[in-house]
């Protein structure tokens, strides 16, 4: 992969569903980016509200993929591999 | 021992904040109960958004705007209603529109920006109200439904306590059971709302379902949108200042004032002018405001048959020209025909036209046609709110009322209790010609006379005279026509 992939997941408070999505979906990039790098930046809006309005963010936890394009929103916990890697348009080396 | 800080015993069951919607706080005894919420249930297109806006957009104590969610209606078409009522960007309005497009992986979700983001839009603006607006979209966008309530009542429950006055409103989905659940949880006031058609016309109605620890109405109110807002049936109370006296109106016609006890009618009450087609309801009726107007006294007449242009044409030729008056402003004419709107769409009109221009003397031409438009119930009730409103604010209200030629000139109204005074016109066969005759059928605490007298519609506008030749006294009760006829001789 040439492009780094740039995740920014919202949460609200470190919930089972949130260490759960954080945990899946570093293990998903790590898979992917065949040791590049990646970046996952997680933003909790219950100390970041402002951030959750301008992002619009209703559901948690909602990863929103800004790198490489198209970008993507996707909600969840990302337990299930095959639906992230559709639903945030991420296409595996083959 | 030191006493509780006064904020902290304010009495929240008693306290309202306004609805915004005219006639809807004296229903609810006030308005909204204040620190509490409201849900507003009904069919899509009953009005619920517009609901929610007004109460939004009335002035607060702090003068603080109220935070708008809308989980619907886009924030740009809300801005256009904003606009249109000239207070753009009066309301800190929160998109939470469910993306449609939005897919899910795996599970575990949460509504976690829902508190958060309304709790920092309060915080930011010092708001005191809150509107949720279609609420119950959130319940068909999100399949963990359960989860959904959870995080809608942690909200409802956030507002309770920090005291915020709630309006959420909620369509009548197929998913309305779950969110009942929810709705009696939280909700210290429900309203619902209907659209009902009768007679081919289309009503909406309000009902309060419940408004814990108050009272409140509990009958089906109709209520009507026009581009102001919302007015509701009953009509509820202004206070505004009109210049009128309590003292009599003469009706410009000399013979009937003396018959009225020599002044004319009642000035801040209600008369009525019934009699058969062709009597001459709407011309005695204009003649008086024709008069008033020459005094000086602000008038609405209120046609619910003619034309404006066929109103000033037919009382033209018989001798009451209104075009001065029209033209000063002293006189308007509102035309509506009865077919056109449901009783309440007309006696709405016919209120806010009232409270616009502020008339001394009101016309209703004839009010008989508003019969057809719903039961008589209705019709009574309306018209006897109508009439107690005007008179309480000093407003002479003059009615006009088609009696059927078959009905051998028996009221079809019965409306005597709600009438101070009530002139009857009727028609008479004598000697191969139709005579109009003229009698006052009751004027409350006035001396009246019992004659029954011969009225005439000449160019020069009613004449009566001074003493019919065989109707004389002592009065009977005239019942039909042959008992008046043996009169004559």
């Amino acid at each position: 992969m040439s492009e780094p992939i740039v995740l920014k997941l919202y949460i609200a408070g470190m919930t089972p569903a949130a260490h759960r999505a954080i945990k899946n979906l570093n293990d998903i990039c790590s898979e992917i980016s065949n040791g590049a790098e990646y970046v996952l930046e997680v933003v909790d809006i219950l100390l970041h509200p402002q951030l959750a309005e301008d992002e619009k963010i209703l559901a948690t936890p909602t990863v929103i993929k800004k790198l490489p394009p198209p970008m993507r929103r996707l909600i969840g916990d990302f337990s299930v591999k095959s639906q992230v890697l559709v639903g945030l348009d991420l296409v595996t080396s083959p | 021992m030191k006493k509780a800080k006064p904020q902290a015993k304010k009495n929240v069951l008693d306290a309202s904040v306004t609805t915004g919607v005219d006639g809807l706080d004296s229903i609810l005894s006030g308005g909204y109960p204040a620190g509490r919420s409201t849900i507003i249930r009904g069919v899509s297109g009953s009005g619920k958004t517009l609901f929610g806006l007004l109460f939004a957009l009335c002035e607060d104590k702090d003068n603080k705007p109220a935070v708008y969610v809308t989980f619907d209606e886009s924030p740009e078409s809300l801005e256009r209603y904003l606009k249109a009522w000239g207070r753009p960007n009066a309301l800190t309005i929160l998109d939470m529109r469910p993306d449609p497009e939005l897919q899910v992986a795996g599970n575990g979700v949460e509504l976690g920006g829902l508190l958060v983001r309304i709790s920092h839009a309060v915080a930011k603006t010092g708001a005191k109200r809150l509107v949720l607006d279609a609420f119950d979209t959130l319940f068909s966008s999100f399949e963990d439904n359960r989860q959904v309530r959870l995080d809608l009542a942690r909200v409802f429950d956030w507002c309770r306590k920090e005291g915020l006055t709630v309006l959420a409103t909620t369509g009548e989905s197929p998913d309305y059971r779950v969110a009942t659940g929810l709705m009696d949880y939280v909700a210290d006031c429900a309203i619902r709302i209907q659209q009902s058609i009768n007679n081919g016309l289309s009503t909406r109605v309000l009902h309060i379902l419940k408004c814990r620890g108050r009272a409140h109405g509990t009958s089906e109110y109709p209520f009507l949108i026009h581009e102001q807002g919302i007015s509701l049936i009953p009509l509820s109370e202004v206070r505004m200042k009109i210049a009128t006296s309590r003292r009599h109106l003469p009706t410009g016609v000399v013979e009937l004032d003396k018959m009225l006890g020599g002044k004319g009618i009642w000035g801040g009450r209600t008369t009525m002018i019934s009699g058969q087609s062709g009597t001459g309801k709407s011309l005695l009726a204009m003649t008086i405001v024709n008069a008033a107007c020459e005094q000086g006294k602000k008038a609405q007449f209120f046609t619910f048959e003619e034309s404006e242009n066929q109103a000033i044409q037919d009382n033209r030729s018989c001798g009451v020209d209104l075009r001065p008056h029209l033209k000063t402003g002293m006189l308007e004419i509102h035309s509506r025909r009865a077919i056109e709107c449901g009783l309440e769409e007309h006696i709405i009109h016919v209120w806010r036209m009232i409270i616009k221009s502020r008339p001394s003397v009101v016309v209703l031409d004839p009010v008989s046609s508003l019969t057809d438009l719903g039961d008589m119930r209705a019709f009574k009730s309306t018209v006897i709110r109508l009439s107690s409103l005007l008179n309480g604010l000093g407003v002479t209200l003059i009615m006009t009322e088609l009696i059927p030629d078959d009905a051998a000139s028996v009221s079809m109204l019965n409306v005597s209790s709600m009438v101070d005074t009530w002139i009857r016109l009727r028609r008479e066969e004598r000697d191969n010609q139709l005579v109009r005759e003229i009698y006052i059928h009751k004027s409350r605490g006035a001396a009246t006379s019992s004659d029954i007298r011969e009225m005439q519609i000449t160019h020069n506008g009613i004449v009566i005279n001074a003493k019919t030749g065989g109707a004389a006294k002592p009065v009977r009760r005239v019942t039909d026509v042959s008992v008046s006829r043996s009169l004559q001789k």
